[in-house]
């Protein structure tokens, strides 16, 4: 029973190790527990299994009293699986010699023998008998079972046997002989069986199935070789088996060139196909593996692999790049992601990786580096808004840090949209609009394709920049060339500011109700405040925004004393306090206003009652906008209010003079309809005009002559008043003839028929909308402030300097005005010019300088 | 028809109640404008007037009123210079 006797052996052995632990145990592990063992438990019952155990794992550990004869079936059975064989041979070298010399010695005390008895026998008489025998026929059992291993079979011999033969012809000091005849047998086999077979295999077939057969064949001859490492110490052996492979098999000149190109093919066989799945995936990573093993990957696979795939990549981009810059970007995106996943999935090595990445980046982004950014494409695909193919084109660029070269055709994008947008003098009133909705899909495509890549994002405000100043010659600008963008912006906050904005057709509805919310306020301020820092010249702003705020706080018409303020602080931050400083103080005069209003309502007292509210807004004229007197007649009863509030004003007050502005009151009648009775919001001349009808009576009319008489109204304010009251939406008067315009021959009367649901109208837009001709003066008068801006910055500059020449001077102009709007070169000539007509500055004979005259 | 006034909001502008083309006899800027130091017109840079009629920026006048060369007089006419009482 060789079996019982291994697991003698195996339990001396074990006895013994486990002594020695134990000596050693009290360095390690608590005292207590080591003196049990000790004390307690002789070490001849102790269990190797736990012992064992014990050693593995937790030293300290309390064993436990086992029968030794219950562990055989584990620690006895042959070492083919490994394992345990492998365990002990590793650290405990010395300990199994002892094991096997005990083993010798008890064969002779334990007289148990079984069918293997032939074999003991041998092993003891071995010594003693002649060695060289012995060796032979060691060898000659070995080689048999070789043989039998080679070709597929299980060997004769058990593997005990073949086992204990190779120890012992080692412990004879012949292992050399013995390895080098393992080696001779080996060769002998790859060189010739293996090698012929896979040759005369591969000489008919395609590469893939070569490299099929080799892989096959590697990896019989690697489980061959595993039989072979049991019975043998020396891990040497699968290396000898390796290196026996590699230079008989994959050295062969017929079988090399036919692997590599078999897994080439199959890679090639991957990328033509279009969907992931690889038709041979496990040949291909049993092939990765074999290269790896065989430690030819770097320098024979990879190498092919390299020059294949630039190849392939280079013709794959000369197809690719006749196509659309959009598929191309898709497409290459795709092949890259592709090419990695691969790597990833076969395990290539991390230099091909870095390498392949290499390859692909080289021939797909910067060998058509011309191609990707060609401005044409690229604006072709803003233009449709692909942002995925923007964003695969990014990527791609990204890869070789070749993003900036997008910033031409973005900025171009962007200034050529957003040109459209200014210049579009059709839908100019929506152009805030446009261009926030512009701003947000740039951004978007800045954000969501681009990265936030800061460099392009200096583009966007660049192109920004760019368009928003262009201006042009058109008669809504007077013929100035006013930029309109700050116009627009400012109305377009006006209308904000009034409380909301009516939005275009086309969007969201919900958007609208959202407008009362403050938050929703803020929001689209900051977004139109987004807009106006790309305004150079904030004049034209500065003067559209004062008229619009004139009107809003003039009119009651803000929606929020709030908002306006919080807008007031964003341009503060925004501008400078200088900027500001007008408006502010433009509050202050309606703060101003509401205190004297009270003390002149104290003093009025007793002459007040039963008479009509009468207030006064007192505006410092400096900051407020600048208003036209407008010839009117004031009925009598308003009069007297308004020269009494004068009495009052100058005893408060000395040294000033009112100038009353009366197209900007505006005021609230009560009208008595057959229909109803109904309150009036109109314009001081709307009430002007209607209060004529009270001496007119029913049915009567009045003509166009008449009113005007008994206006004083100019004709294009009396025919403007007219219009709102008998043409517009609510019809209080009616005129004859009936027509949208209306003419000096017209005759008006009171239109007794009028209704309406609401009990307050609202009659004066007329006087809150700003008209053509206002609009083009505001223009006019921008303009003109900047000659006389530019004039005075000559004047400044020239003063301190003196003496300076035409170049720098126009330079000097320029940074100087900067705030106020950027000016051209001809512009400051101009105004040069003026200045040495008026005998400012003088041109220095023969010279291109200037000097400054006292 | 019959239309009551319910309400009148009125709007004026102020100025200084002097002639438009006069100018501040130390700066020889306009009233309606600054003082040479100022930046905004109206409430932050006043007028004075003295008894003498003459009128000036405040601050020029403070401003010459503070050499001692003035003597306290009047840069225009050379009288005492004091201000004119609020009738």
């Amino acid at each position: 029973m060789p079996q019982n006797s291994r697991g003698d052996t195996e339990q001396s052995g074990k006895q013994s190790s486990g002594k020695r632990k134990l000596e050693e145990e009290p360095s390690r592990s608590q005292q207590t527990i080591s003196e049990l063992l000790s004390q307690r438990y002789s070490p001849d019952t102790l269990d190797p299994q736990t012992n064992k155990r014990s050693r593995l794992s937790s030293p300290s550990r309390f064993p436990s009293t086992k029968i030794p004869h219950k562990m055989h079936p584990i620690s006895g059975s042959p070492p083919r699986n490994g394992a345990p064989g492998r365990g002990f041979s590793g650290p405990n070298g010395p300990i199994r010699s002892q094991g096997l010399n005990a083993n010798a010695r008890q064969n002779n005390f334990s007289p148990h023998t079984g069918a293997k008895r032939l074999v003991v026998k041998n092993l003891r008489t071995g010594p003693r008998l002649n060695q060289e025998s012995y060796f032979d026929k060691v060898w000659s059992q070995l080689d048999a079972a070789l043989t039998a291993i080679f070709e597929g079979r299980k060997p004769d011999s058990s593997l005990e046997e073949l086992y204990k033969g190779g120890e012992n012809v080692c412990r004879q000091e012949r292992a050399a002989l013995l390895a080098k005849k393992l080696q001779d047998r080996c060769r002998e086999f790859v060189s010739g069986n293996m090698c012929t077979s896979l040759a005369t295999r591969a000489g008919g077939s395609t590469d893939v199935r070569t490299l099929r057969a080799v892989i096959d064949e590697w990896s019989a001859w690697h489980s061959r070789l595993s039989f072979l490492l049991h019975s043998k110490e020396q891990p040497v052996i699968r290396e000898m088996g390796l290196i026996q492979f590699r230079s008989y098999i994959f050295s062969d000149a017929s079988l090399k060139p036919k692997i590599l190109k078999g897994a080439y093919d199959l890679i090639e066989a991957d990328r033509g196909g279009s969907t992931k799945a690889l038709t041979d995936s496990k040949l291909l990573s049993d092939a990765m593996d074999l290269f790896h093993d065989l430690d030819v990957y770097g320098s024979d696979f990879e190498p092919l692999f390299m020059a294949k795939t630039e190849e392939f990549v280079k013709e794959w981009a000369q197809q690719q790049a006749a196509g659309s810059l959009a598929a191309y970007v898709e497409h290459a995106h795709q092949l890259i992601e592709r090419e990695v996943e691969r790597c990833g999935l076969f395990s290539f090595n991390r230099s091909t990786k870095l390498k392949l990445s290499e390859l692909l980046d080289e021939t797909l982004v910067t060998q058509r580096t011309d191609m990707l950014t060609s401005e044409n494409e690229v604006l072709g695909l803003m233009r449709a808004g692909n942002k995925t193919a923007l964003k695969q084109l990014y990527g791609l660029l990204d890869r070789r840090d070749l993003t900036l070269e997008l910033k031409p055709a973005f900025k171009k994008y962007v200034i050529e949209e957003g040109e459209a947008i200014v210049f579009d003098q059709e839908r100019e009133t929506d152009m805030v609009v446009h261009l926030l909705q512009f701003k947000q899909k740039v951004d978007d495509i800045w954000t969501s394709a681009f990265e936030s890549n800061e460099e392009l994002g200096d583009a966007v405000r660049e192109a920004f920049g760019a368009f928003m100043n262009r201006g042009k010659k058109m008669d809504s600008t007077g013929g100035t060339d006013n930029p309109k963008s700050g116009e627009m912006i400012a109305k377009y906050v006006d209308r904000l500011l009034k409380g909301g904005y009516k939005l275009p057709p086309g969007r969201n509805p919900e958007e609208v109700s959202l407008m009362s919310d403050d938050a929703e306020l803020d929001r689209q301020l900051d977004q139109v405040l987004d807009l106006f820092r790309f305004v150079h010249g904030k004049a034209v702003f500065e003067a559209f925004y004062k008229n619009d705020l004139a009107r809003r706080l003039l009119m009651k018409r803000s929606a929020s004393n709030d908002a306006e303020k919080s807008m007031l602080a964003r341009l503060k931050n925004e501008c400078g306090s200088s900027f500001t400083h007008n408006l502010e103080s433009m509050f202050n005069d309606m703060d101003i206003a509401n205190d004297e209003m009270a003390a002149f309502k104290r003093s009025q007292q007793e002459e007040r009652k039963g008479r009509f509210e009468f207030e006064v807004n007192v505006l410092s004229a400096a900051s407020w906008p600048t208003y036209p007197d407008v010839p009117v007649r004031i009925p009598p009863k308003i009069a007297r209010s308004i020269n009494r509030f004068e009495t009052f004003y100058h005893n408060k007050h000395t040294g000033r003079k009112l100038t009353w502005k009366h197209q900007l009151a505006h005021c609230q009648l009560t009208a008595n309809f057959p229909q109803g009775k109904k309150n009036l919001v109109v314009s001081s001349f709307q009430a002007i005009v209607l209060l004529l009808f009270n001496d007119v009576p029913d049915g009567e009319s009045m003509q166009y002559p008449q009113i005007q008489e008994a206006t004083g109204l100019s004709d294009p304010e009396l025919k403007r008043t007219l219009q709102s009251l008998a043409c517009a939406k609510y019809r209080v008067l009616s005129k004859n003839p009936k027509g949208k315009e209306v003419n000096s021959s017209d005759q008006f009367s009171y239109n007794a028929n009028f209704s309406d649901k609401q009990l307050r109208i609202k009659i004066n837009q007329i006087q809150l909308k700003e008209t053509k001709e206002e609009t083009k003066t505001t223009h006019e008068r921008v303009a003109a402030d900047r000659h006389f801006e530019t004039q005075a910055a000559i004047v400044r500059i020239m003063k301190s300097r003196k003496t300076l020449s035409h170049v720098d001077l126009i330079q000097e102009v320029i940074s100087a005005t900067k705030n106020r709007g950027v000016l051209q070169p001809p512009e400051i000539k101009g105004e040069i010019e003026k200045l040495i007509e008026k005998e400012y500055i003088e041109r220095k004979e023969g010279t291109n300088h200037y000097s400054y005259v006292s | 028809m019959k239309v009551t006034i319910k309400e009148w909001n009125a709007v004026a502008t102020w100025h200084w109640d002097i002639p438009e083309d006069e100018v501040c006899g130390i700066c020889r800027v306009q009233f309606d404008g600054t003082c040479p130091t100022c930046k905004f017109p109206g409430d932050d840079c006043a007028l004075v007037q003295g008894r003498c009629n003459h009128a000036f920026h405040m601050h020029c006048l403070m401003t010459w009123i503070d050499l001692e060369t003035s003597k306290g007089l009047c840069p225009m006419c050379r009288q005492k210079f004091e201000w004119k009482d609020k009738e």
